[in-house]
């Protein structure tokens, strides 16, 4: 061997790349350093071994190793090269990832395989998981349950996800470079401009839209929308892109409304009854009172935080007297809360008078049979004769 | 525009509209569905788009031609209905396909 080729030799030994010279039918007869660190084998234990030893086939994957090279070799395709990996293991048995390069090499008869390969195990791991979280957030935005919309610098529309077609009824292709003016009704525009430049020109990054009221969108059909709705800033490259992210809240306004109207109801229902009627939780406390019940108190008597017993309904002013009526009611509170019905008649003497009162504490359930409220019910029989 | 149906191994069902002439990958990267990845942007070079074609479909997709065949091998878990979607090319007759996706694509 002359000097330039045992420096030759030394230069691929030495070479920072993992690399190996097969035979074409695979045996390896070169191995560097560089390839023995990156795979964990030996130069020694590697000569004459088949190169499936490092790069074995997998039951799920088809690939021949043999067949590839040859590919790759007589068609170097940059593509391919760049794309395919082939699947290798380290003498410890874990599974990694290897980018080859190959040439052919002739000498007078023999043909040999020149192989380079690169882990790229870690970035290829990393840049899927990079990936992976990018089409997650994509995904929230694009078909997440918040119709989303970006504005440009002129407040024209430059984002539009598939809720906010549904919420406006502009498809993307309608509404992108619109003004975002179309969505709003028109007294609505000229403050709204106005808060959109405030807020460019303020510190915070984001902020929920509407402190100074409802939002009211517009759809294309000309209905307006009550709407939530929160702003985010971005700046690319030196463009302050506005997002917002919307929320048709019709739905959650009639719930509402239908809700108070039922309250109403029941309140009139409650406060006009001609009974003594309050609500009281499974332990006594008053929660509600009606009318009724309220004027059988003295007038400045609170009833909140306190238990049905403690209110005074008792004129009497012998603290005997009224120990033992209330500890008789605070024991027929305690038997309602067991779930039993309780009826008492007896005579009320109050401030405002003595009354004849059929009295009632009605235990109410829950599905799984527990007492949640005691209902106090009291009907004076006088009046009624 | 022919309605695709592409489902995940869980069994959760995109379903999204693609425009004649365009692939069944960039179908599936356009609408942002997980689990085609379409690295190569569809070369024919990554076999990182690869599904499983039911068999009543597989007459309107067309023959795998050979690079295709030889990419397949780089893909995971191939059967004989596999494909690489890239390869794929949606037509009225692929209105309602379900593309079957594998395990996993590295």
């Amino acid at each position: 061997m002359s000097f330039v080729e045992s420096q030759a030799v030394q230069l691929l030994t030495y070479l920072p790349e993992a690399l190996l010279i097969t035979t074409t039918s695979g045996e390896i007869i070169f191995f560097n350093n560089s390839a023995a660190e990156q795979s964990g084998f030996n130069k020694e234990e590697m000569l004459g071994e088949h190169v499936s030893h490092m790069l074995p086939e997998s039951s799920r994957r088809k690939v021949d190793v043999v067949t590839w090279l040859n590919r790759w070799a007589d068609n170097p395709d940059p593509e391919q090269l760049r794309y395919l990996s082939l699947a290798g293991v380290r003498k410890n048995g874990e599974e990694r990832r290897y980018q080859v390069r190959v040439s052919r090499f002739v000498d007078g008869s023999e043909a040999y395989f020149v192989i380079v390969l690169r882990d790229i195990t870690e970035e290829q791991a990393q840049t899927a998981e990079l990936r992976h979280a990018q089409l997650i957030s994509n995904r929230i935005i694009a078909i997440g349950e918040d119709a989303v919309l970006s504005i440009d610098p002129d407040l024209n529309i430059c984002f539009w996800n598939q809720k906010a077609e549904q919420l406006f009824g502009y498809s993307e292709k309608e509404i992108i470079g619109q003004s975002i003016n179309l969505l709003l009704p028109e007294g609505a525009r000229d403050a709204h401009t106005e808060s959109i430049q405030v807020f460019s020109g303020d510190k915070s990054p984001s902020k929920f839209m509407g402190e100074r009221g409802e939002i009211i969108g517009l759809h294309k059909s000309g209905a307006r929308i009550p709407l939530e709705a929160s702003i985010t800033k971005t700046f690319i490259g030196n463009r302050l892109i506005m997002s917002a992210q919307i929320r048709d809240i019709s739905e959650r306004k009639q719930a509402q409304k239908s809700l108070e109207e039922r309250e109403a109801r029941f309140g009139a229902v409650f406060d006009h009854a001609v009974e003594a009627i309050a609500l009281l939780n499974a332990s006594g406390l008053v929660l509600e009172i009606n009318s009724a019940a309220r004027e059988m108190l003295p007038l400045d008597e609170s009833v909140n935080d306190k238990h049905l017993w403690e209110l005074t309904w008792w004129g009497s002013t012998d603290s005997t007297e009224r120990a033992e009526a209330e500890k008789s009611l605070h024991d027929n509170v305690v038997d309602a809360s067991k779930g039993r019905t309780v009826r008492t008649r007896s005579e009320l003497v109050t401030s405002r008078g003595t009354h004849e009162i059929d009295f009632s504490l009605i235990p109410v359930t829950n599905e799984s049979d527990e007492v949640i409220y005691i209902i106090a019910e009291a009907r004076k029989l006088i009046e009624q004769l | 525009m022919p309605k695709i149906i592409y489902v995940e191994i869980s069994g959760t069902e995109h379903e999204v509209e693609v425009a004649i002439g365009r692939t069944l990958m960039e179908g599936a990267i356009n609408h942002m569905v997980p689990g085609i990845e379409g690295d190569c942007g569809g070369l024919c070079a990554c076999a990182t788009c690869h599904v499983y074609i039911p068999e009543e479909w597989q007459e309107f997709c067309g023959e795998p031609d050979e690079l295709e065949r030889n990419i397949l091998d780089f893909a995971f878990d191939v059967q004989d209905n596999s494909r690489l979607c890239c390869q794929v090319k949606v037509s009225d007759e692929l209105d309602g396909i379900r593309v079957l996706m594998p395990d996993r694509q590295y």
